[in-house]
């Protein structure tokens, strides 16, 4: 077993809400989890995608393993190393060689960089956070631009100057200054069109194993995790409720909702399930029971009362849920499903345009 | 064959700038027929959004519109201000990305959907509440009573989008623009509302435009596909869901972009190099000439015809009309 | 769709000179003359300053001459303006007169936005507890009529500079908190400060590298439209006879002279209150000028490419 390069125990989330006079006026202060109990490993060099809809709790977790967001229960450890109190989402010397070692993008590329500073400013952001002196700070901002395939010219540029594919390019740039061991990106293709999402992706897996960087990738795109991650964890309301290697999730997943994520990008009319009804409920109105029991097609009394918990179904694939499909006939619902050609990899492109016709519409 | 319900002849928008003229739409031809489902497709600068509002009358007032604009036979571009509004009431309507800004915040949903129908005159306020009422419930909408009551901030994204919906079928329209509808939503909801879509199909006695940058649900939804690329068309195809019609180098490579479409096991992406040509630069040859790997030396320099291949199938390459 | 037509490989435009001082200012003056506002306000506060600073240059005649014999002459040759009720000649006054303006307009403001920035940035950035202590604060400080506290403060302390400026200061630092701690608010959930601070940015850090930076342009709009309301305040006072002290000319005295003989003599209230106009005036127009210069997404703008 390699070093975790990243390493969540149980981590827990919560947040009262409602401002100073609320709580007392209520005369209790209310409560609500945005992550419950949520464990992930990510050996060094390899890629996790944590995958969820929106509301799931993945940016929250993200933003709580750079310290962004405190945590109420568990440990973080980064690169075998535990700051005492990296609770606290405040600065602080012994912190700080931790978020060294972690390089993080935003969803809104063009957003997390300052509208005011130049590319080379954002670039040289880290070295000037972390004191790093004796560099020529444009030097480096211009090789790390290189690193990710920009002209050197971009350095005077401003954020507003740049075109969504190009902020992104910035942005990771800057996530890969201090030579991080651990790179967190936030959905690296939301919002870009389809033409530019595969030049970022390409050049996330180019980083990846260049800097043999351990990767946290965050998306709502089964495709993308299913390209780039080697394990994959579905989030649900806060929770994991499945996480596993990315062919065993894909090919046999085990948990319901599992199940309706794959269904939904290989929508056709007629040989389709139907889509899952009602949407992900409030987190101030968390379920009983099991997270998904309102919205579950195998849904049984027993999932409305208690929780289920984490069980192992294969080796490193875990599953939460009360009725688990282990068997191998969703094998059949993979093919199925058009979201990535059926078939697996052999049939590759043929097998695509196949699985894709198969879902003619029924009424067209 | 019915008569055209909206024919565009030539269509361009262009914007007067410092920097001088943006051409966002270049004589785009398009028919739509009473019955059509079709798909518009394009990256960002496509065009698509230029042409939305061109169709729905909407553009701002220093657009310079050239071509003709015919819906139903009169010609939109030379309508007033008066007629167009009337127009907008009961011939063309639109479901937007965010369902949220179609609403007033702060009048119950029951009172806009009443609203939305004050053309209707030939009904009274309270067969109007029960018709809304109605047309929530067959937008599969649970407790259609209690959505009427209530504001559009206590409802979810998806039940918004189901009453803008059901607040477009109200009128009745001829013409249903649906603009990027499913893209605010999460992927088990987006399927919601596509399998709803798919149902309204049947109560639209008219024709609807799906505009889309998802190739995928553009396949599912639509009869046919119409590709824009740079202000320009570059394609109309049938689409069915294997997309085998499609014909033109873009339209392919879009294709093989979409995540969806990558074999397992491909160890790149596959992405198209280079950028949308400057919506200032004066173009020459084919608006995807740059970034296409079928180029020939005629691309660069002269701009290819429309190549119809069938009813329905028309292509903009030099490549399919040698 | 402002995506620009550059990537990877070759970019075609020149690289952005070096960065020089004079050269700088130069195009910064240039951008504020870019409009007819601009240049106006640039202008009339041009004009002001100098005659605050050499306020010689202007006007040949002493402002605190007494000439009794001359009391009260309209506008001539000889005095450009007329003369007051003690034959002191009113264009020397009010050139002179825009010194003690200036003084204590842009001392007061100055400290001002530099308290209210101090305190709304604790305000905006630090714990919500003291958040909620200095709102408190400024609302009292608001509630409070500020000419009753100027006249119950020079009554304690008599009229000096220093006292009107201490006024000036407490009673206009809220504007420029709550200006400033609203902007704090949104600036702290924005993303690039919470990549900042992911990165593990102290708060001084994102305070000076980021915060300031870009209040900094709404700070300055504020303070430039702020001096000719300081300006008023300073003349009101001095009107109400509780400002500048006698014989110093300055234009709140001017008018405060001229409402006493507006019958006998209205040319002395027109000469009080042109210079308040054109300071106005001046510091208004820069001010706009300055709030679009300082923008980089208007400075840089590409022409066109926008979607509609």
């Amino acid at each position: 077993m390699m070093r975790a390069v990243l390493d969540i125990q149980n981590i827990t989330v919560r947040r009262r809400t409602g401002n100073i006079f609320a709580r007392l006026t209520s005369g209790r202060a209310k409560e609500i989890t945005l992550i419950e109990g949520v464990s992930l490993a990510i050996p060094a060099g390899s890629t996790l995608a944590l995958v969820g809809e929106s509301g799931s709790g993945k940016t929250t977790l993200a933003h709580t393993v750079v310290g962004l967001e405190p945590f109420d229960e568990g440990k973080i450890v980064v690169d075998g190393e535990s700051g005492e109190g990296w609770n606290l989402s405040w600065y602080g010397r012994p912190w700080q060689r931790i978020r060294r070692k972690i390089g993080i993008t935003f969803q809104d590329a063009v957003a997390s960089l300052d509208p005011r500073m130049t590319v080379a400013a954002s670039i040289a952001a880290p070295f000037r956070i972390h004191g790093i002196r004796g560099r020529d700070l444009r030097a480096e901002a211009a090789a790390l631009l290189d690193q990710v395939g920009l002209a050197r010219a971009f350095l005077d540029r401003y954020p507003h100057q740049l075109s969504g594919g190009q902020a992104r390019r910035v942005s990771i740039a800057r996530a890969i200054a201090l030579k991080p061991q651990l790179l967190i990106a936030d959905e690296p293709t939301a919002g870009l069109d389809l033409s530019v999402q595969g030049e970022v992706l390409n050049l996330l897996s180019g980083l990846r194993t260049r800097l043999g960087l351990g990767c946290l990738l965050i998306t709502h795109n089964l495709p993308v995790a299913r390209h780039m991650a080697e394990r994959v964890a579905i989030m649900y309301l806060g929770r994991i409720v499945e996480a596993g290697p990315a062919t065993a999730v894909f090919e046999n997943p085990a948990h319901p909702y599992t199940k309706a994520l794959l269904n939904a990008r290989g929508g056709s009319g007629g040989k389709r399930p139907a889509a899952l009804s009602g949407e992900v409920p409030s987190l101030a109105q968390r379920p009983l029971g099991c997270e998904f029991s309102t919205r579950c097609p195998v849904a049984q009394q027993r999932c409305r009362i208690e929780a289920p918990i984490e069980t192992t179904i294969k080796a490193g694939h875990q599953v939460r849920c009360h009725f688990p499909s282990i068997s191998t006939d969703s094998q059949s619902l993979w093919e199925d499903s058009r979201w990535l050609g059926g078939r697996g990899a052999v049939a590759g492109r043929k097998g695509a345009r196949l699985a894709v016709s198969n879902i003619r519409l029924a009424g067209s | 064959m019915n008569a055209p319900l909206l024919e565009l002849r030539r269509l361009s928008v262009a914007y007067e700038t410092a920097a001088g003229p943006v051409r966002a739409l270049r004589e785009v031809d398009m028919t739509v027929r009473k019955g059509d489902i079709v798909g518009i497709v394009g990256e960002s600068g496509s065009g698509k959004s230029t042409m939305v509002s061109a169709i729905m009358t909407l553009l701002p007032p220093k657009a310079k519109v050239g071509g003709q604009l015919l819906f139903n036979g009169t010609d939109l571009n030379g309508l007033s201000a008066e007629e167009r509004r009337a127009l907008r009431g009961n011939g063309i309507a639109t479901i937007s990305q965010d369902p949220f800004t179609a609403f007033n915040p702060v009048v119950p949903i029951g009172k806009q959907l009443v609203e939305f129908q004050h053309w209707r005159r030939d009904l009274d306020a309270a067969k109007r509440w029960r018709r809304a009422e109605e047309m929530l419930a067959r937008c599969g909408l649970s407790d259609p009573a209690l959505r009427m009551r209530q504001y559009p901030h206590q409802l979810s994204g998806g039940m918004r989008q189901r009453i803008a919906i059901a607040a477009v079928l109200l009128t009745d329209p001829l013409l249903l623009i649906a603009d990027e509808p499913t893209t605010a939503l999460d992927a088990t909801t987006e399927m919601q509302i596509i399998d709803l879509l798919l149902e309204a199909r049947s109560m639209v006695d008219g024709a609807i435009l799906f505009v889309s940058h998802d190739m995928g649900l553009v396949g599912t939804f639509c009869d046919r596909v119409v590709v824009l690329y740079a202000g320009e068309l570059l394609e109309i195809a049938p689409v069915d869901a294997s997309f085998s019609a499609l014909r033109h180098p873009y339209s392919q490579a879009l294709l093989a972009c979409d995540p969806l479409h990558v074999p397992l096991g491909a160890t790149t992406f596959p992405t198209i190099s280079g950028h949308v040509p400057d919506p200032l630069a004066v173009q020459r040859g084919c608006a995807f000439a740059e970034r296409c790997d079928r180029r020939m030396p005629d691309c660069a320099v002269q701009v290819p015809d429309l190549v119809r291949f069938s009813e329905g199938a028309v292509a903009r390459c030099h490549r399919l009309s040698a | 769709m402002a995506a620009p037509p550059i990537d990877t490989a070759i970019i075609g435009t020149t690289p952005a000179p070096s960065f020089r001082w004079p050269a700088a200012v130069g195009r910064f003056l240039l951008a504020i003359c870019s409009n007819w506002s601009g240049t106006i306000g640039l202008l009339l506060v041009t004009l002001i300053i100098l005659s605050a600073v050499m306020p010689h240059l202007f006007a040949g005649q002493s402002p605190t001459l007494l000439k009794p014999v001359e009391r009260l002459q309209t506008p001539s040759w000889a005095h450009l303006l007329g003369t007051d009720q003690l034959g002191r000649d009113l264009y020397a006054r009010v050139v002179y007169g825009a010194s003690t303006a200036v003084e204590i307009a842009v001392t007061s403001v100055i400290l001002a936005a530099c308290s209210g920035l101090l305190l709304g940035l604790f305000a905006g950035y630090g714990p919500r507890l003291l958040d909620s202590l200095l709102l408190l604060l400024c609302d009292a400080l608001v509630s409070l009529p500020m000419i009753f506290c100027a006249l119950a403060v020079v009554a304690l302390i008599g009229a000096s500079l220093g006292g009107l400026i201490m006024i000036i200061v407490v009673f206009t630092m809220p504007s420029y908190f709550r200006v400033v701690r609203s902007q704090v608010l949104v600036l702290r959930g924005a993303e690039y400060v919470k990549a900042a601070r992911a990165m593990g940015a102290s708060p001084l850090f994102i305070m000076f590298r980021h915060l300031i930076p870009n209040l900094l342009g709404t700070l300055l709009v504020l303070m430039a439209m702020d001096i000719p309301a300081v300006i008023a305040l300073e003349s009101g006072l001095s009107f109400l006879g509780q400002g500048v002290p006698p014989p110093t000319p300055n234009w709140g005295g001017i008018l405060s002279d001229g409402y006493t003989y507006i019958r006998q003599a209205p040319h002395v209230i027109i000469a009080g209150g042109l210079p308040i106009i054109v300071a106005t005036l001046g510091f208004t127009f820069l001010g706009e000028a300055l709030r679009d210069v300082l923008d980089p997404r208007s400075a840089s703008r590409r022409p066109g490419g926008g979607r509609p």
